[in-house]
């Protein structure tokens, strides 16, 4: 065996051209696999902060058919024993009231349709709220409100200015009340962005005649996104909130739940597309190398060289040229990919020219994606390349090992 | 557990073919390289098989290497009836019991003098530091002890020669067969072979059987054996 993986390893460097350019083809193929995985271990991460960010959480309480008819009458109430019970339950790390209540605002004359967003601004302000990072200053209270960026925008709201709210109360009538713009509001929320006027989760109660009510308690545990089915199934089973819908993110956003899925079907195509070119820059080096070397092959026969070590000799010498080439293309690869992830790729290239962001179901993603790679991402090229390999070689290795040898020599 | 039988070299004559006929076909023509031939190898014959090209030479030598198998007619190599072996149980023979030196492309390239001696006696099984020091005996032997790190194309046409003929007899087989040995050779570079394996033969009492055109290498055959359109014109020892 010393002999066939020396003479393995050697033949490597017979034709050095053909065999640097099979290399290349590997490297390339390992390269594109791994930055396409790191792109998407990065976008994944953007979509699940997002996700679990302020806007979506975990999961989710509302009171029956509230999802479906979003009707202020359908809130959830006795909000305060309810909430209290919430914290209390193993795993709960955040339990937020909201209230999410459909408006007409006007600045002057023109209204305009919005979204009133009662928040609990303190718990809110904390890390992962939907206000987090703004100065104690800028955040709602009293009648101040924030008016999303795009909103602000399109209707020319300004720092100041006074915006009449008109909506309906959870008791049937109309709810109305005078709001101040306290700050322009930009959050990975579009919705927020689009529609949103957040005002304190009290001032909402007041508006709309929500006393201890809110339309939805946001829930964020203390693991991971991924153990949001348990925590919506063990938070469903406090007896307070029983009669109440709870729901992880998954069941809330089903097609934001199929994104994860996406991501990997989109990495095996790649991985399936670039791996087909590295079997054809195999089997030709192979298919070449065999042609050439068929006197030397029948000699070797010739003197006892069984078929199946020389079938071994070939798929080795194939399988060393394929690892060779996924080691070179993981190197680099890890290179590109740590760049990439230290300096990020902005969404901005990425999305419509002149945004800073990209908008994807509802929810905008801001900045810089972060590629990164995690060990067993390198795992498919090594396996992909090892089957490619032995695949591709094997058939000029069997077709050579079939060869009567002095047929083999003579050619 | 490998259920294949093993190849026999027991006291038997090295080769032998009885009544063999050889037919190759090319398009529709059908030309017999071996007509009816006849001939037992002795233990210990230093042979030549000489004759105009054609004659069937070569395709003698392949059938007593065991690399071909007999159209009609019976050959025995060491007991064994090649009709009846498969191509492993052939390939096995050749490994254990035969040597082989070609007109050319003897060697593995990417393999040193050393190494290539040393191929055969690890297929054989044989431990590392056993089959490395017999490979550098019988270079040393060979006078090639000197080039043994070399590559064969670091080597002259006769050096290549020599290290073929060192691999043909490291494994110390009951039967050489060199084809043409010394075609690519000058003349002194065959003279030095020849009375190279000749020595190997008396030595070991290893059966050498070559094909030949030249008559300095004739002069060095125990016995000669014409060959005329496939089939036996003479048969002389020396």
């Amino acid at each position: 065996m010393i002999s066939t993986l020396r003479i393995a390893w050697r033949n490597l460097g017979r034709n050095t051209r053909r065999t640097l350019l099979a290399l290349s083809a590997i490297a390339v193929a390992q390269l594109a696999v791994l930055a396409v995985e790191g792109l998407m271990n990065g976008m994944t991460v953007s979509i699940m902060s997002s996700l679990t960010g302020p806007m979506v959480g975990h999961a989710q309480i509302h009171a029956p058919l509230w999802r479906e008819e979003q009707s202020p009458d359908l809130a959830i109430d006795r909000l305060e024993e309810r909430l209290a019970a919430v914290r209390a339950t193993e795993g709960v790390a955040a339990a937020l009231p909201r209230i999410y209540a459909p408006a007409l605002v006007a600045r002057e004359v023109d209204g305009r349709a919005a979204l009133v967003v009662g928040l609990d601004v303190l718990r809110e302000s904390e890390a992962g709220g939907m206000l987090e990072g703004l100065p104690a200053e800028g955040r709602p209270h009293d009648r101040t409100a924030l008016v999303g960026a795009e909103l602000a925008r399109a209707a020319g709201i300004h720092v100041g200015d006074e915006l009449a709210v008109v909506g309906q109360g959870a008791d049937g009538s109309m709810a109305n009340d005078l709001l101040v713009v306290g700050g322009i509001l930009s959050t990975p929320v579009e919705m927020v962005n689009r529609m949103g006027v957040v005002v304190s989760l009290e001032t909402a109660q007041e508006i709309f005649v929500m006393e201890d009510m809110a339309t939805e308690i946001t829930l964020f545990g203390t693991g991971s996104i991924e153990d949001a089915g348990s925590l919506a199934s063990r938070v469903a089973h406090v007896p307070e909130v029983e009669e109440l819908e709870t729901l992880p993110w998954s069941e809330l956003n089903p097609e934001l739940a199929g994104i994860r899925d996406i991501t990997g079907l989109y990495g095996i195509v790649v991985m399936f597309v670039v791996f087909i070119a590295a079997a054809a820059g195999v089997a030709n080096t192979m298919l070449m190398a065999t042609y050439e070397r068929r006197r030397e092959l029948g000699m070797m026969l010739s003197v006892g060289v069984g078929p199946g070590r020389l079938v071994t000799l070939i798929v080795l010498e194939a399988l060393m040229l394929g690892i060779l080439g996924v080691i070179i293309g993981s190197a680099l690869g890890l290179l590109l990919v740590t760049y990439q992830g230290h300096v990020g790729i902005q969404l901005a290239d990425m999305g419509s020219a002149g945004n800073e962001s990209i908008s994807f179901y509802g929810l905008t993603f801001m900045g810089a994606l972060h590629p990164f790679l995690e060990p067993a991402d390198v795992v498919p090229g090594f396996v992909g390349v090892i089957v490619v390999s032995v695949l591709a070689a094997l058939g000029p290795a069997i077709g050579t090992s079939r060869l009567e040898p002095m047929e083999a020599m003579r050619s | 557990m490998n259920t294949e039988a093993q190849p026999t070299t027991t006291a038997k004559p090295p080769a032998v073919a009885t009544d063999v006929v050889k037919t190759f076909r090319t398009g529709d023509m059908e030309v017999n390289a071996l007509a009816g031939l006849t001939l037992e190898v002795r233990r210990g014959d230093f042979l030549a098989l000489v004759g105009p090209s054609g004659s069937g030479k070569t395709t003698l030598l392949n059938l007593f290497g065991a690399l071909d198998r007999p159209t009609k007619g019976k050959v025995e190599v060491l007991g064994n009836d090649l009709g009846a072996m498969s191509k492993s149980e052939r390939a096995r023979l050749r490994l254990t019991s035969l040597g082989f030196v070609f007109q050319a492309y003897n060697l593995v390239p990417v393999l040193t003098a050393a190494e290539n001696v040393e191929l055969i006696l690890e297929l054989q099984g044989m431990g590392a530091a056993e089959r490395r020091k017999r490979a550098l005996d019988v270079l040393g032997d060979l006078g090639l002890g000197e080039l043994a790190a070399r590559r064969p194309m670091e080597l002259s046409g006769g050096q290549q020669q020599r290290v073929a003929v060192a691999r043909a007899v490291a494994s110390r087989p009951a039967l050489v067969l060199a084809d043409e040995p010394t075609a690519n050779l000058d003349g002194k570079n065959a003279e030095q072979l020849m009375a190279l394996m000749r020595r190997l033969s008396s030595d070991h009492g290893t059966t050498f059987v070559f094909s030949t055109h030249d008559p300095r290498v004739i002069a060095h055959a125990s016995r000669v054996v014409t060959l005329e359109d496939g089939k036996i014109a003479s048969d002389e020892t020396h």
